[in-house]
């Protein structure tokens, strides 16, 4: 037993002496937070970080990307244009995105946090990994206007970025669009969302107001099949019953798949910080939560492939309504608005 | 009880032969024969029909259609050697951008001797693929054979026109693609060769094959240009001209360089 237990730190000074220790350079905060996290309870996510081994300078390398216009054609928009900390990554008070040369996008931005359970990206699932999300809004004429190859040619002329990559993918690593991905998904991919009210009830670290708490049972009734829990959402696609808006004639995951079935369903969205995330649903169309909760009650179009669970609608009184509200509330994470981490670090 | 710790010794042993390659030198000398290898270039030519393919030009296809091409690219993935004697050599990440403009050749090195009887590959990217973030390479998202709203590669991608586009500009634009499903796009082809295709060690050899542009357009599908000149997903129309190039190349020819 002694032997052994000298033997170890033997070893040890062995190994540093034996190779030439390399000057890394000292993370600036505490390497340890950035980790995989996959709260008690919750489902094992999707995205494990394959192939992309969670370190700081990854880290800052999307971060750094995420937030600067050099992804957009004239260098106006970043993905932080529709992506904002403070909404939990959705895009405060624009129903239609606006993208380069202020076009407006068919659709509503939406918050960004948990994203590792989800199987499909998008409203319609088109996306089918984190890894090459980025690749859409580039790509699209209407959101960045700017193509990666173009994205990549601007990024190996900056100095900034070449030490950047470097120091995320190793010495004389070359700037590439598979990197720029790894990069971007790894920044995102850590933006968890875990620490509402709601969490730290669950974990026995605060109570439920009586409000909160019959409202937390009427949610459990009528919204959990579909909003479930601990994500509050399944990430299933479903019509649940918006009328068809002609202007724009959004066929939803019908536009992927091409299914007669597929029609007008959407991917049902998380309600964690859902009172921050206006406006709502896939095109925006409502401005606030009690427009979303009216929906359920009595604006459901029974439009084609419309949720069985929603035929009729679903009855709630109005103080049924204010509790719902209170328990909806409790699902905001400062946590996550306020992580410096995740802040734009060109600003000061 | 023991044993326990044992594993954290063991573990700085083999940091340690890992770590710091450079301090030893390998002295084992390799006994080994090397197995008999040559090396196979696959040349691709483009056609129409019975034509060389270029840009710009008019060919006429059965049916009085005409049409020109200005892009035409594919992948060719999984390739395999199936030799007479059932050996099988598949090429490790098989991937390759196939362009009528650009490359058209795909080199395999050291590849085992012997008499080839077919060449197995797929046109198109296989779903694996399709569906594990970004690749490298011939697979870069970045080369327009990408689709990033509704994930996944075109497998094969023409643009051209012809007088008989239903396009008020008489464009045709096909961007083929769509890998699961009743839909999917990638064929896989075998190709049978003469018994010529026999190779010996360290010698190289060139296997030409013809792609026939004009068999996108027809074959199990007659595609009329009137109605059909644009398409950019996967659809049944999709796979209808994947029905149609899974029969688009052939065998030519088989030499010694
Ligand atoms: C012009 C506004 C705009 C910009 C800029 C933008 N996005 Fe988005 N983002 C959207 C919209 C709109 C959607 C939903 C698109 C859809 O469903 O078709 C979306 C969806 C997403 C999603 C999928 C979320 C989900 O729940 O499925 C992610 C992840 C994302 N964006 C990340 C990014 C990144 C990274 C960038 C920068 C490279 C970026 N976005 C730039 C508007 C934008
Ligand atoms: C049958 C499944 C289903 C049920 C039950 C359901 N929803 Fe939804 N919900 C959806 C889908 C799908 C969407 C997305 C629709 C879209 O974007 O077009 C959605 C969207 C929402 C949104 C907008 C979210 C956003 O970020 O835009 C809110 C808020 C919402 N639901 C609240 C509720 C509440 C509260 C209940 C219970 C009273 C409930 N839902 C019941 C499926 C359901």
């Amino acid at each position: 037993m002694i032997l052994r237990v000298v033997f170890i730190p033997i070893i040890l000074v062995f190994f540093f002496l034996s190779c030439k220790v390399d000057p890394k350079v000292k993370p600036h905060f505490d390497e340890n937070e950035l980790k995989e996290i996959i709260p008690t309870g919750w489902p094992e996510p999707v995205y494990r970080f394959q192939n992309n081994p969670i370190n700081k300078a990854t880290f800052e390398l999307g971060r750094a990307l995420f937030y600067d216009p050099i992804l957009s054609v004239d260098s106006t928009v970043s993905c932080e244009s529709c992506h904002q900390q403070f909404v939990a990554f959705a895009h405060s008070d624009h129903a239609l995105s606006h993208g380069v040369a202020n076009q407006l996008t068919t659709r509503n931005s939406p918050a960004l946090f948990n994203l590792n359970w989800h199987p499909l990206f998008m409203h319609d699932g088109g996306v089918n990994h984190i890894e090459v999300q980025p690749l859409a809004p580039i790509n699209n004429p209407i959101e960045m206007g700017e193509n990666t190859v173009h994205v990549i040619k601007k990024l190996r002329r900056s100095a900034r970025y070449k030490k950047m990559f470097e120091d995320a993918f190793g010495k004389g690593a070359e700037i590439n669009d598979a990197q720029m991905l790894k990069a971007l998904a790894q920044f995102m991919a850590l933006m968890y969302s875990y620490n509402s009210k709601y969490d730290r009830v669950k974990r026995g670290e605060a109570e439920f107001h009586q409000d909160e708490l019959e409202g937390y049972q009427i949610f459990q009734q009528k919204c959990n099949q579909c909003h479930k829990e601990p994500l509050f959402s399944d990430f299933q696609f479903r019509n649940n019953g918006l009328s068809v808006n002609p202007a724009i004639n959004d066929s939803g995951r019908a536009h992927i798949t091409g299914l007669p079935s597929d029609r007008y369903k959407f991917k049902t969205p998380s309600l964690r910080n859902i009172t921050l995330t206006a406006p709502y649903m896939h095109d925006g169309r409502f401005n606030t939560l009690d427009q979303c909760l009216q929906h359920y009650v009595s604006g459901i179009t029974n439009t084609v492939n419309l949720a069985p669970e929603l035929q009729g609608g679903i009855p709630l009184t109005p103080s049924e309504i204010q509790k719902l509200k209170a328990f909806l509330a409790t699902l905001t994470d400062y946590t996550l608005l306020t992580d410096k981490k995740f802040s734009n670090p060109y600003a000061n | 009880m023991t044993s326990r710790y044992l594993h954290i010794p063991l573990l700085f042993f083999i940091l340690l032969s890992g770590a710091c390659k450079k301090d030893k030198e390998v002295t084992t000398t390799n006994t080994i024969p090397t197995p008999p290898t040559a090396n196979l270039h696959i040349h691709f030519s483009h056609q129409a029909d019975s034509l060389t393919l270029f840009p710009g030009q008019s060919y006429t296809l059965p049916g009085n259609q005409s049409y020109s091409v200005d892009v035409f690219k594919y992948y060719i993935s999984n390739i395999e050697l199936h030799y007479t004697n059932g050996n099988v050599f598949k090429e490790d990440y098989s991937y390759h951008l196939i362009d009528f403009k650009g490359k058209s050749e795909i080199i395999l090195n050291k590849v085992p001797i012997g008499k080839i009887g077919l060449i197995k590959f797929m046109i198109g990217v296989d779903s694996a693929k399709n569906v594990s973030g970004p690749q490298t390479g011939d697979l870069s998202p970045s080369l327009g054979m990408f689709w990033s709203w509704n994930t996944g590669y075109i497998m094969v991608k023409f643009e051209g026109a012809s007088p008989q586009s239903g396009d008020p500009n008489k464009q045709l634009v096909y961007h083929i693609g769509g890998f699961k499903g009743l839909n999917k796009a990638q064929r896989t082809v075998f190709i049978t060769l003469p018994s010529k295709a026999t190779m010996e060690n360290n010698k190289n050899y060139e296997l030409s094959l013809i792609t026939n542009a004009s068999r996108l357009f027809y074959g199990t599908h007659q595609i009329d240009f009137s109605t059909n000149y644009f398409t950019m997903s996967s659809n049944k129309n999709a796979s209808d001209f994947a029905d149609n190039y899974m029969h688009m190349i052939s065998y030519k020819n088989f030499s010694e360089q």
